[in-house]
């Protein structure tokens, strides 16, 4: 399913998870690879937990960080993106 | 027979097993058992887990070497060894406290890296790497200079609450070059297989029977034509992680075992508490060069 | 692709330049350090890599044991980390065991290289450190095993190799494989067209540009050269001249006595005229 602002994510529940000084470290036990996600990115991963509008996630980051509302919406594509290459979470809708 | 020690267990066996110091930490009933008996080829319902070893549902594993005999490992801590005629009994105790041990390990949920280990100012420093790369003679050297060796081939790493090395035995295994290079020899020596110039050296003097902290881990490597040597420390979250995954011995079996998530957060563990360092050295340059350095940036 | 696809050889026959052909064209045609850059297309009897797939120490088993488990882990390997793998071990069953190394289960495609055997004993002679008297006799070995020391740790596993006549015989009529056979001689004359074969069997760009820059960033020149700059970490310590040493064909009659080669004829006639080496 394509990723836009109104689709609706959610974490896969595979992927073992632990902090490892200040990267968080997610482990895709079936295919062996790990991921590391910085604070920003870990954010993210924290929130979606539950499922969770694109657009709703771009709202709470814009209350937390100083950016440009288009310029967070990029960032948390491409980020959503990868994450979905490597089957680490679910487009609901 | 006393029992002996291994890794924190106390273990009964009906075969002599020299390399391990005797049991004398407290009254408990012994954790590990080992007899010889009938070992069936196949593991009812098991299924292959790797070359030569199979698994069942309930975790038992069964190891056949083809020229050893058959290793039932069931992980109540009873263990059934059924020999081949031809056998050596060090052939039998190099499977029994090396892959037997590892399988031990990971039903217990234990990490066990393929490296040696020795004591130093208390702690635990660990020496893993390839097959060749020198973590045995680099375990001689420091036993020679006095320390403690806690493990040649299983490195058993408990990691709850800090993260422990728990000793195996001081036994090392040393090609004929590298105990002739150090001016010992061979006499008297069992050898690892039959024909082969690769002995059994056992430093009882060097054993320890107490869990120490791990202080350093060192990733040992030959250095390529053209590329430095040196000391390295890994910083970066994820190689330390894939470093300590490709170093966990008989890694597939944790998954197996349904213990993949309990190693994870022991890497992690390590990977936050414990500084892990390359070693670079030139194939040929003899590790006792290494010596001084290791001790000095272990002491940071 | 699934499986293993092998570039498969009696020692000494232009397999490594064949990787270093392969390792630059996987890359767009680019220069490549032979020290890093072979690693793209694994030595398939590496120690380390058949010791992390067996989950077993392969210094810790006998021969036999090694004979059995190989073909377990080849399966293993096929399954877990398909590629491209170089090979030296012969398409049949080593003393002890059942089934090749290799077998043909595992195997995708091969690649098998062959070269003049007279030109292989020159070689040879170069890359162990002994006379070409020596090597001649090697080849004729049935039961040569490589990386069987028991004294010290050889960087592969122990591979069978039997006699050159043999080694080429098992592959050569290997049932139930995808098979490419290349001569070395027709590399060297006529490099773009072999090369593009090549390609083409492995199902790889065989575009003319790259192929060109391919094969002009691992001419025997930039080799040897590169070797004689930074050394080259697969040669074996005891050999008494450079890996890449001619790169050309026929330097036999140069440097091979007249008897040693009509020895050659004698054992190995019958394969060579089959690849049509006079």
């Amino acid at each position: 399913m394509a990723l836009s602002r109104i689709s609706e994510v959610v974490r896969r529940p595979h992927p073992l998870e632990a902090a490892v000084g200040d990267t968080q470290v997610l482990l895709d036990a079936e295919q062996g690879l790990y991921f590391g996600l910085n604070a920003v990115a870990a954010g993210i991963w924290r929130r979606l937990e539950q499922p969770l509008r694109v657009d709703d996630l771009c709202r709470m980051l814009g209350a937390e960080y100083a950016a440009a509302p288009a310029r967070i919406e990029e960032d948390v594509l491409a980020f959503l993106t990868r994450l979905e290459a490597q089957n680490l979470i679910e487009i609901r809708a | 027979m006393a029992d002996g020690y291994l890794c924190g267990w106390r273990i009964r066996s009906a075969i002599p097993l020299p390399e391990l110091m005797p049991w004398t930490v407290d009254e408990r009933p012994a954790d590990l058992t080992v007899e010889i008996g009938e070992v069936p080829e196949r593991l009812p319902g098991g299924r292959e887990a790797s070359s030569f070893l199979q698994v069942d549902d309930d975790g038992a594993c069964l190891l056949g070497v083809p020229e050893v005999g058959r290793f039932l490992v069931r992980p109540s801590g009873a263990i059934t060894i059924r020999p081949l005629p031809e056998a050596s009994p060090a052939e039998i105790r190099l499977f029994l406290l090396g892959s037997v041990l590892g399988f031990i390990c990971h039903q217990h949920g234990l990490l066990p890296l393929h490296g040696s280990c020795v004591e130093m100012d208390g702690g635990a420093v660990a020496f893993c790497g390839h097959s060749g790369v020198g973590k045995s003679t680099l375990a001689l050297n420091f036993a020679r200079r006095g320390r403690r060796v806690l493990s040649d081939d299983v490195c058993v790493i408990e990691s709850v609450d800090q993260v422990l090395v728990r000793p195996s035995f001081p036994r090392l295994k040393l090609w004929r070059d590298t105990i002739e290079d150090a001016a010992l020899s061979t006499e008297g020596l069992e050898r690892n297989r039959r024909g082969q110039e690769k002995y059994h050296y056992l430093v009882h003097e060097a054993g320890f029977r107490e869990p120490l902290p791990l202080r350093a881990i060192f990733l040992l490597r030959a250095a390529g034509p053209g590329e430095s040597t040196g000391i390295e420390r890994l910083s970066d979250a994820l190689d330390i992680l894939t470093a300590l995954t490709a170093q966990t011995f008989r890694p597939r079996l944790s998954q197996l075992l349904g213990k993949a998530a309990q190693l994870f957060q022991a890497r992690a563990r390590i990977a936050s508490s414990v500084p892990v360092f390359t070693l670079a050295r030139r194939p040929d340059s003899p590790p006792e060069l290494w010596l001084n350095d290791i001790e000095a940036t272990v002491r940071g | 692709m699934s499986g293993l696809t092998l570039i498969a050889s009696y020692p000494k026959s232009g397999n490594t330049w064949t990787r270093a052909f392969l390792a630059s064209h996987l890359r767009g045609g680019q220069p490549l350090d032979l020290n890093t850059d072979l690693s793209l297309i694994l030595n398939l009897t590496s120690r380390s890599l058949q010791d992390f797939h067996a989950e077993l120490e392969h210094s810790d088993l006998t021969l036999e044991e090694i004979a059995l488990l190989r073909p377990v882990t080849s399966r293993r390997i096929a399954e877990a980390q398909p590629g491209i793998y170089k090979t030296h071990d012969a398409n049949l069953s080593p003393p002890g065991a059942r089934e090749p190394a290799i077998p043909a289960d595992a195997i995708d495609r091969v690649v098998y290289i062959v070269r003049d055997p007279r030109d292989v004993a020159v070689s040879l002679a170069h890359h162990f450190g002994c006379s070409p008297g020596e090597s001649t006799g090697i080849m004729a070995d049935a039961r040569l095993t490589l990386g069987r020391s028991q004294r010290l740790l050889n960087a592969n596993v122990a591979h069978f190799v039997s006699s050159w006549s043999a080694h080429v015989e098992s592959w050569l009529d290997a049932a139930d494989v995808r098979l490419l056979v290349l001569r070395y001689e027709d590399m060297l004359a006529e490099p773009f067209a072999v090369f593009a074969r090549l390609c083409r069997f492995l199902d790889f760009n065989d575009d003319a540009a790259t192929l060109r820059r391919s094969l002009e960033a691992t001419s025997f020149p930039v080799l040897a050269g590169q070797e004689s700059r930074a050394g080259f970490k697969e040669r074996p310590r005891n050999a008494s001249s450079a890996f890449f040493r001619a790169g050309i064909a026929g330097s036999w009659r140069r440097e091979l006595a007249p008897e040693l080669a009509d020895r050659l004829i004698a054992t190995q006639g019958r394969v060579m005229a089959r690849l049509g080496y006079g």
